[in-house]
């Protein structure tokens, strides 16, 4: 697709949770056995009335704040699972903070790891079309809300923060192919029960978000190899072929057996989970933002993007980094 | 590969919990077993992931199988031993 990413920014709330805030609360915690796993030593917090939102208009207006213009975007995605409300759609509420054209269509994606990469389709099949002439994909989440303050599985993970990237159209097939995916049989495994229309009650906690970690590891292991397999098999490629690989960074757990399965050499990954946490679908262009500060993207680069998780839902797909 | 013994898979968990001087028996599990908690049962399922070669993946109710009974059971079922 002839869709190019133009520019990220990402905003993370201030307020940092390491192993002494987890400690306080819960004393019992081996925490050092659970950095280990997880690598995850910071973990951002909204604030109290901080919303996905909130922090959504922060990473946009950083783009705006270097020079992009508000007026020609045409097209905003807001991938969230983190609403300000039930309705009306959080992308309505956004496209008036951020002062852009009434023209300009706007709406969620309630997808979480995996989101960045559905907007990405979505977005650049718009700009293909010639439906929209120049997206803003925000991805922002603050999960952390959902979660119980003694709960061990997800407190020491998930992270709030949210990403804003501008698409546009360019000379270069520069986007895809994409490889995308669902098994709606794994929804139990990460879930905010009782959070919607659905009465029925579930045998977890009302309100509050709950991960099944072995499975989610067991639905990585199995569909994760796939997709990449797939998607190297769509674009005639193999993994020499690939110079860096994002993974959302759901844990070290996760990625490093992913790396291992795939035989990927680690020169050929970038990895930020450690500092950052698990910001859900925002996890992939912070970690693109941090590679090419880190001047680890180089102009025609070819990057794997993968993203895995919560529905179950899944998605990769190859960029071409700054073609010339 | 060789044919995997009930003891291999004894000897995987053991090594995946790091257990040192506490022995796995078939009747241990996530209930009665130093180290063998969330935690540690995603490092039995590296270690299974990795000594069978990525083939442990699509197996239903690997991740549920808290004890080496139900382990071992399942892995027959999916005639990996």
């Amino acid at each position: 697709m002839k869709v190019l990413i133009e520019a990220i920014e990402y905003y993370l709330p201030p307020k940092i949770e390491d192993a002494g805030a987890l400690k306080k609360d819960n004393p019992d915690w081996q925490i050092e056995r659970i950095e280990e796993r997880t690598g995850i030593t910071k973990r951002h917090i909204s604030g109290f009335n901080q919303t996905a939102v909130d922090m959504g208009m922060l990473a946009a207006e950083k783009l705006f704040l270097s020079g992009n213009r508000r007026d020609e975007i045409d097209l905003l995605i807001l991938v969230t699972q983190s609403p300000d409300y039930k309705l009306p759609t959080s992308a309505c509420l956004l496209q008036n903070l951020l002062k852009l054209n009434t023209a300009c269509m706007a709406f969620d994606i309630n997808l979480g790891c995996s989101g960045f990469i559905y907007a990405l389709a979505v977005a650049a099949s718009l700009i293909e079309t010639g439906a929209a002439h120049k997206a803003l994909v925000i991805c922002s989440d603050t999960y952390t809300k959902y979660i119980d303050k003694a709960d061990r599985t997800c407190r020491p993970i998930f992270s709030d923060g949210a990403s804003a990237v501008l698409l546009k159209p360019c000379n270069h097939h520069c986007l895809g192919p994409f490889d995308m995916g669902t098994d709606g049989a794994g929804f139990l495994n990460l879930i905010v029960p009782s959070s919607g229309a659905r009465t029925k009650k579930l045998d977890k906690p009302k309100g509050k978000l709950f991960m099944d970690g072995p499975e989610l590891f067991m639905f990585t292991m199995d569909i994760v190899p796939k997709t990449i397999n797939a998607l190297l098999n769509k674009a005639g490629k193999t993994i020499e072929d690939i110079d860096l690989f994002v993974f959302h960074q759901a844990s070290k757990v996760v990625i490093d057996n992913i790396i291992r399965r795939m035989e990927i050499p680690r020169r050929k990954t970038f990895i930020n989970y450690h500092k950052i946490g698990n910001t859900v679908s925002a996890s992939i262009p912070i970690v693109l933002k941090d590679a090419e500060k880190k001047g680890r993207l180089k102009p025609n680069d070819k990057i794997m993007l993968v993203g895995f998780g919560v529905g179950y839902s899944w998605g990769s797909c190859i960029v071409q980094w700054r073609p010339r | 590969m060789a044919k995997v013994a009930e003891k291999d898979i004894l000897n995987i968990i053991q090594s995946a919990l790091n257990l040192g001087n506490e022995n796995i028996t078939i009747n241990s599990s996530i209930s009665n077993t130093t180290e063998w908690d969330s935690l540690g049962h995603l490092s039995i399922l590296t270690a299974l992931d990795k000594f069978f070669k990525g083939k442990i993946g699509k197996i239903k109710g690997l991740a549920a199988a808290d004890s080496v009974k139900k382990i071992i059971q399942i892995l027959k079922n999916n005639q990996l031993i």
